[in-house]
C-alpha cells in the first residue's frame, strides 16, 4: 500500500519546494541571462534584444579592463591575506591548550553586518580623528589617507577584509586540523619529524581539502564583494577601487543600463560557476 | 626553553585577539562618548560614558528600521523553515528520481552571485509597486533563504537513524506523521541552527535591501548607508546604530557557535 504512494509522497514533500524555487530562484535567473543579451530601454520599459552587442562594448572599455584588474588585485591579495593570517591562528589555537573558550570570540568580526564593519573602519581610518594615524604618529609616521588616498585605497580595503574573514579561514583549517588523525602526527613524531617538516610533509597534504574548500568560497564572495566597496568608497577615489562586482552594480542600478550591467555580471557569473564547479568537484570525490 | 615557547604561544594568541576585537571596543566607546570626545586626536581614553548618542538614536526613526529589519529576518526565515523542511526530509529520505541532482542545484545557487537575480525583482517590484515595501524583501530574501535551509536540514535529517523512521512506520505512522511528531523533534537544535543562520544572512544583507527599499522598508543596514551618505557625519549617532545591529549577530554567534563552519561552508567540512 504504502509502495504505490510513494510517489504521491515525495511529490508531496518536494513539490511545492521546487516549484516555489523555479519561481524565485531559476525564473529570474532565466531573465538576468536574457537581460545580459538585450538593451533596456528606459523610455519604454523594455529590452531589446541586441545579442552580443553589450560584451563587445564591455570588451572595448578600459574601465572594464581597468576593474578587471582591480577585482583581481583585490581578490587575489585579500584571499592571500585572509589564507596567512587565519592559518598561522588555527595553528597556533590546536598548540595552545584550552582555546576552545576564545574561538566564538575571535569569530565576532566574521558576523559583522558588512555596513557596520564599514562603519568602524571609517572611524579607524579617518584621516583626522582616526585611532590608526594617531598609533602611527607614535612611532613618527605621518598620517595617512587610508581609504581617501589613489595608492591606499586597495591595501586598506584588503585589510578591512582579512580582518573580518581571516576567522572564517580559522574556523575551517580548524576543523581540519582536529579531524586529523592523532596516530600519524604522534608516528611523524616519534620519526622525528620536527615543526617545519611536520608542517610541510603531514599537515599540509592532510589539511588539502580543507584549505581548498575555504579558498573557494572565499573566492567566490571575494568575485562579490559589494557592501564593503558601497560604504567605503562607492568605487573611488576615481576609479581606483572600482571591482567589477561594483561596475556592473553602478550601470545597472545607477545609471539604469540594466542590460550592460547584467552583462557585466554575465561575465563574472562564468568565472564564479567555473569555480563553484571544481568545489563541487570536490564535494563529490569526498563524498 | 619550553616556557618560554608557551608565553610566546599565549602572546601571539593575545595580539591576534585585539586585532580582532579592537574594533569591537572602539566603536562602542565611540558610541558612548560625547561628540567633542569622540572626534578628538590624540583619543581621550578616560572620560564619563554617556547614553546621549543611544537616545538621540531612539528619536532619530533607527527604531523603525530596526523593526523592519526584524521583520525581513525572521519572516522568510520561518516561511523557508516551514516549505524547506518536508522537502529537506524527503531528499533525505526518500527514493525520488533526480535526488542529485535536485541537491546539487540547491547547492548551487548559494554559489551564484546574487546580483543575478535582483535585475528582475528590481523590474517586476517596480511594476507592482512592490518597491519600498517589507512584503517584497520578504520573497527575495526567500529565494536566499529556501535553497539554504533546505540544503542545511538535509544534512541534519541525515544524521537521523533510518531505523527511527521504519520502527515508526511499523507502528502505523504514515511519512508525514513521522516527520511531524517523530523526526522533527529529534531535529530540533538542527531547526534552530538553520533559522539563526537565516537570520543572520537576512539581518546584514545589504544589496537587495539597498536596491528594492528606500524610506518605509528600509533596514538598519541601508539606514545606516544612509547616516553614512549625508555631509556632515555624527559618528557618535552611527556608531550606536552600529552596536544596536552588531548586538543581535553576536548573540546568535554564540548560540550556534559550534555549527558556524557548517553553516558558513554548507556541510561540506562538517
Amino acid at each position: 500500500m504504502y509502495r504505490q504512494s510513494k510517489k504521491a509522497v515525495s511529490a508531496l514533500f518536494i513539490g511545492p519546494a521546487i516549484v516555489i524555487l523555479v519561481a524565485i530562484t531559476i525564473y529570474p535567473f532565466i531573465h538576468f541571462i536574457r537581460l545580459s543579451f538585450s538593451e533596456w530601454i528606459l523610455i519604454s520599459g523594455t529590452a531589446s534584444f541586441v545579442g552580443i552587442n553589450n560584451f563587445l562594448a564591455i570588451f572595448r572599455s578600459s574601465v572594464f579592463w581597468h576593474s578587471l584588474r582591480i577585482t583581481l588585485i583585490f581578490t587575489v591579495c585579500a584571499l592571500f591575506l585572509e589564507h596567512g593570517l587565519g592559518f598561522s591562528l588555527a595553528v597556533l589555537l590546536k598548540k595552545a591548550k584550552r582555546s576552545g573558550m576564545i574561538v566564538p570570540f575571535l569569530c565576532i568580526p566574521m558576523v559583522f553586518p558588512p555596513i557596520v564593519t564599514a562603519v568602524v573602519w571609517r572611524i579607524m581610518y579617518n584621516p583626522s580623528f582616526g585611532i590608526i594615524n594617531y598609533f602611527l604618529s607614535l612611532v613618527g609616521i605621518p598620517p595617512q589617507s587610508w581609504h581617501f588616498g589613489m595608492k591606499l585605497v586597495l591595501p586598506s580595503l584588503i585589510i578591512i577584509d582579512a580582518w573580518q574573514w581571516s576567522p572564517f579561514v580559522m574556523l575551517v583549517i580548524l576543523s581540519g586540523l582536529n579531524a586529523m588523525p592523532d596516530d600519524i602526527v604522534e608516528a611523524a613524531k616519534i620519526d622525528g619529524a620536527s615543526g617545519l617538516r611536520m608542517l610541510i610533509h603531514i599537515t599540509l597534504p592532510l589539511l588539502k581539502s580543507f584549505i581548498l574548500v575555504s579558498m573557494m568560497f572565499r573566492l567566490i564572495y571575494l568575485l562579490t564583494t559589494f557592501d564593503l566597496i558601497a560604504a567605503m568608497t562607492e568605487g573611488g577615489p576615481g576609479d581606483a577601487s572600482l571591482t567589477l562586482y561594483y561596475l556592473s552594480y553602478r550601470n545597472a542600478f545607477k545609471f539604469i543600463k540594466l542590460g550592460y550591467g547584467a552583462s557585466i555580471s554575465f561575465i563574472l557569473f562564468l568565472v564564479t560557476l567555473g569555480i563553484s564547479m571544481i568545489l563541487v568537484n570536490t564535494i563529490r570525490k569526498k563524498a | 626553553m619550553k616556557v618560554f615557547g608557551r608565553v610566546f604561544l599565549y602572546c601571539l594568541l593575545g595580539v591576534f585577539l585585539i586585532f580582532y576585537l579592537f574594533p569591537v571596543f572602539w566603536i562602542f566607546q565611540i558610541s558612548v562618548k560625547m561628540p567633542k570626545e569622540a572626534l578628538a586626536s590624540p583619543p581621550i581614553w578616560l572620560f564619563i560614558p554617556t547614553a546621549k548618542n543611544y537616545v538621540a538614536l531612539a528619536s532619530s526613526g533607527f527604531l523603525k528600521s530596526v523593526m523592519n529589519s526584524m521583520i525581513a529576518a525572521t519572516v522568510p526565515t520561518f516561511l523557508a523553515l516551514l516549505i524547506g523542511a518536508p522537502a529537506a526530509y524527503g531528499l533525505a529520505r526518500l527514493r525520488t528520481k533526480r535526488k542529485e541532482d535536485i541537491s546539487f542545484y540547491i547547492l548551487s545557487t548559494r554559489m551564484v552571485p546574487p546580483i543575478t537575480i535582483l535585475f528582475f525583482y528590481y523590474l517586476i517590484f517596480t511594476k507592482l509597486g512592490l518597491i519600498d515595501t517589507l512584503s517584497g524583501l520578504v520573497i527575495i530574501y526567500l529565494a536566499i533563504d529556501l535553497p539554504l535551509a533546505i540544503w542545511l536540514l538535509k544534512g541534519f535529517f541525515e544524521e537521523v537513524p533510518q531505523e527511527v523512521d521504519e520502527a515508526a512506520m511499523i507502528d502505523g505512522c504514515g511519512r508525514i506523521q513521522i516527520l511531524i511528531r517523530v523526526v522533527l523533534p529529534l531535529v530540533k537544535s538542527g531547526l534552530i541552527v538553520t533559522a539563526l543562520l537565516c537570520i543572520l544572512f537576512n539581518w546584514s544583507e545589504f544589496l537587495f535591501a539597498l536596491t528594492l527599499t528606500d524610506l518605509d522598508a528600509r533596514t538598519a543596514p541601508v539606514a545606516i548607508f544612509q547616516f553614512l551618505a549625508f555631509g556632515r557625519i555624527q559618528w557618535g549617532l552611527l556608531s550606536s546604530a552600529g552596536i544596536v545591529t552588531l548586538l543581535p549577530v553576536v548573540v546568535i554567534l554564540f548560540v550556534i557557535r559550534k555549527y558556524l563552519v557548517r553553516g558558513m561552508t554548507l556541510g561540506i567540512t562538517k
